[in-house]
């Protein structure tokens, strides 16, 4: 507690801006250099995992590509297998391509096949895109909900504004953040990964709705300065904030760590996003309401 | 009722709503009377346990208006049929989606080689009409001593077929089925009951036999009826089997996951370990943040995790890995709900109210904020359930349940223990409940 009073959210507001700032030009620097990979569930493709003995990734690389396999892409995993992402393969060329290594690694095991067709993809696109209009909406319904009554001080839409706001940077960063993980860890992104989003961001807007609200029933009850006053409510929602990540992230942890390698990369962007969904709650959503406030007052003053 | 008495029973409403969870979540047949109500066991998804999943896409573009459902329940059988001549253990086939996106879904668990099982399914159902023959010597040598054909195939086949009906006997009323031939088909049938007359003329589907009626007369008209002792069922059943032969969708396999026994056996151990690991550190986390109604929240919680598992199983809910992960997320959000009540309770007590008003108070005060975090994470799953793939569903039915299990258990079941031992004398002692209150409290 003693710490956030040092910190003094709303006073330091542009050291906090400052970071995020930096934050989303590094994401858009990861995303324009190494992208965002879309999974095969969205493009289109087939994944193979194989693991054995000299099953490394050039002895495989060399191996595909005697069979005419020339556009693949062969990454090791964390579990000591092998992956291989190439176009879709028919059932007859993953026959003859898993006879082919098999003759050739004795004991190879294919952990998994997984192909995707251009039906498939087509249709989980339109159902994605679907899913992120239809959450947007919720989300701006939900909000325009929590605020529809306007306080004196700051307008509704003030709040409803800032709110997207913290969202539209949680998504970039997220972004960026998947973007580097992709890079280093064997990753593309899903339909997994736009359920993390999705997931994340209900936590972030409610997180952000939490500190707003205390904002707002402040105002109706304290004569303090716009800026302490923020940061007061902050303090009084701050332990839940913590508490609701810290215990979440925990339970996210031990999924990272113990958990499937499948779906690592979903788990790892579920427990960045919920770090950043609550920083963002607390150093950017709330000090933008200050920010906003006191310019319109030195605005009016003029 | 005193509120003594009340709360007694709401004790007991705890521990028979946790023996009976214990009950439903141990292995089926240990427990005898709730094994036969709950004849279930826990469904693992594929990932878990290894197995292919398919899923195709039927072209019901070139079938007219009332038949396509009809078309694409034929498929599923053709389906279900070829994928039960390959002996896996419960194999599912289902059908999913409309008109324009006919789907059918088929979930091989622990097939070892789903390559050959892709090639039976992907062919094209047959129909076809084939003579008997008399067996010669004659016939046995042109069959090089392999078993001696029986039947004879025509040039008559499911092509040929205009479409299959139910129909009944004017006279007995017993089901029959009517053919209708094309034309081509018609006079193909009239050649070949011509020449039967007397014989039999046998019904191909797949190359074995579906029917073999006895030939009456010479049909020229392109109809046909099978009568036999059909029972109504079956009638309509063979009658979907032959249009799905007459009537050849065609389908595309267009998406196909397979995973290996070791990598399933490996999630699943995995994924376990995540889950009793996670609920621990939840578990320790609320004993030494709020001690003693830490405690009571760290068994509210043990008691959901067992809820979850048994839900589960009733429902027959397929676990999977992102479903487990949904599960583990939600033990997360269940803590939160005991987190915000908790944190209010401190205040109460901070704000010099007596203990029991002060539980009151603290869970009637953290119910909005409970109600509307909850309510929107809800309308996220649903969404996600609503749109997303099949891995993604599991993900977002699982988090639902544990949201709404979470609610009850967070919040039903830690204010009943809170408010039993709040009667009793021995937990009187504010300082259990939190840091430096006992002072405060007792001013």
């Amino acid at each position: 507690m003693m710490l956030l009073k040092f910190l003094s959210i709303s006073k330091n507001s542009r050291y906090w801006f400052g970071f995020s700032a930096a934050l989303i030009v590094l994401s858009f620097v990861a995303l324009g250099f190494w992208g965002l990979r879309p999974g095969i569930d969205f493009v289109g493709g087939s994944i193979m995992e194989l693991r054995g003995q000299n099953v490394t990734v050039p002895n495989i690389r060399t191996s595909l590509q005697k069979n005419n396999q020339n556009s693949i892409e062969v990454q090791s995993t964390s579990d000591n297998s092998v992956q291989v992402r190439m176009q879709q393969l028919t059932n007859d060329e993953h026959t003859k391509i898993l006879e082919a290594l098999k003759k050739e690694f004795s004991g190879i095991e294919e952990l998994r096949f997984d192909s995707v067709g251009p039906i498939f993809s087509k249709d989980l696109v339109i159902k994605s895109v679907m899913a992120i209009i239809l959450s947007s909406l919720g989300i701006l319904v939900y909000l325009a909900f929590v605020f529809h009554k306007s306080s004196a001080v700051v307008s509704s839409w003030a709040f409803g504004t800032f709110a997207v706001v913290a969202l539209i940077h949680d998504v970039i960063i997220i972004g960026g953040f998947f973007a580097v993980y992709a890079r280093f860890f064997s990753a593309s992104a899903d339909s997994l990964f736009i359920t993390a989003i999705l997931t994340v961001i209900g936590f972030s807007v409610h997180d952000t709705i939490v500190i707003y609200n205390r904002v707002k029933s402040n105002l109706r009850i304290l004569r303090l300065p716009f800026g302490e006053l923020v940061d007061l409510s902050v303090l009084e929602t701050f332990t839940r904030s913590v508490n609701t990540s810290v215990t979440t992230l925990l339970v996210l942890l031990a999924l990272l760590f113990f958990g499937g390698s499948t779906i690592r990369p979903f788990v790892a962007t579920l427990c960045f996003g919920i770090i950043l969904g609550s920083y963002s709650s607390v150093f950017i959503a709330a000090p933008l309401l200050v920010w906003w406030q006191e310019r319109n007052k030195k605005q009016v003053k003029r | 009722m005193t509120t003594k008495q009340k709360s007694l029973w709401g004790l007991a409403g705890v521990v028979l709503l946790t023996v009976l969870a214990i009950l439903i979540v141990l292995p089926t047949g240990k427990v005898p009377v709730i094994s036969k109500i709950f004849n279930k066991n826990f469904r693992l998804g594929l990932d878990l346990q290894g197995g292919t999943q398919l899923i195709y896409h039927a072209d019901l573009s070139t079938i007219q208006g009332s038949n396509k459902s009809e078309a694409l329940q034929g498929v599923r059988d053709v389906i279900e049929r070829r994928v039960n001549a390959f002996g896996v253990s419960e194999p599912r086939v289902q059908t999913t989606g409309g008109v324009s996106d006919a789907r059918v879904v088929v979930e091989l668990a622990g097939i070892k080689n789903p390559d050959d099982a892709i090639k039976l399914i992907g062919e094209t159902p047959i129909l076809d009409f084939r003579e008997e023959v008399e067996i010669t010597a004659e016939n046995l040598k042109t069959e090089n001593g392999v078993l001696p054909i029986a039947w004879k195939p025509t040039e008559l086949t499911g092509r040929n077929l205009t479409r299959a009906d139910v129909s009944f006997d004017q006279n007995t009323g017993a089901p029959e089925i009517s053919l209708q031939f094309d034309s081509q088909g018609a006079k193909l049938f009239e050649d070949i009951t011509g020449r039967n007359v007397g014989k039999r003329v046998g019904i191909f589907l797949d190359g074995s036999p579906l029917t073999a009626p006895t030939v009456q007369t010479k049909i020229s008209d392109g109809r046909a009826v099978i009568t036999g002792t059909y029972r109504l069922e079956e009638a309509k059943q063979l009658a979907t089997r032959l249009n799905a032969g007459a009537l050849p969708v065609a389908i595309t396999l267009i998406n196909r996951t397979s995973v290996g026994p070791t990598l399933g056996r490996d999630s699943l151990g995995r994924s376990m370990v995540a889950g009793i690991i996670g609920l621990l550190t939840m578990v320790i986390y609320m004993i030494i943040l709020y001690r003693y109604p830490g405690a009571i929240a760290a068994f509210a919680l043990i008691l959901y995790a067992l809820l979850n598992l048994a839900v589960y199983k009733v429902m027959g809910v397929t676990m999977t890995l992102a479903g487990i992960a949904g599960f583990i997320l939600s033990i997360g959000m269940a803590v939160d709900a005991n987190v915000l009540i908790f944190e209010r309770l401190k205040e109460e007590l901070r704000n010099g109210r007596q203990l029991i008003p002060g539980v009151t108070g603290a869970f009637a005060e953290a119910w909005a904020s409970i109600r509307d975090s909850n309510v929107s994470s809800l309308i996220t799953c649903a969404l996600l359930y609503m749109l997303g793939s099949s891995i993604v569903r599991g993900f977002a039915l699982t988090l639902a349940i544990g949201i709404l299990i979470s609610m009850f258990s967070a919040i039903t079941v830690t204010r009943t223990l809170l408010q039993a031992s709040s009667n009793l004398k021995l937990f009187h002692n504010k300082k259990i409940y939190a840091d430096g209150l006992a002072t405060e409290g007792n001013k």
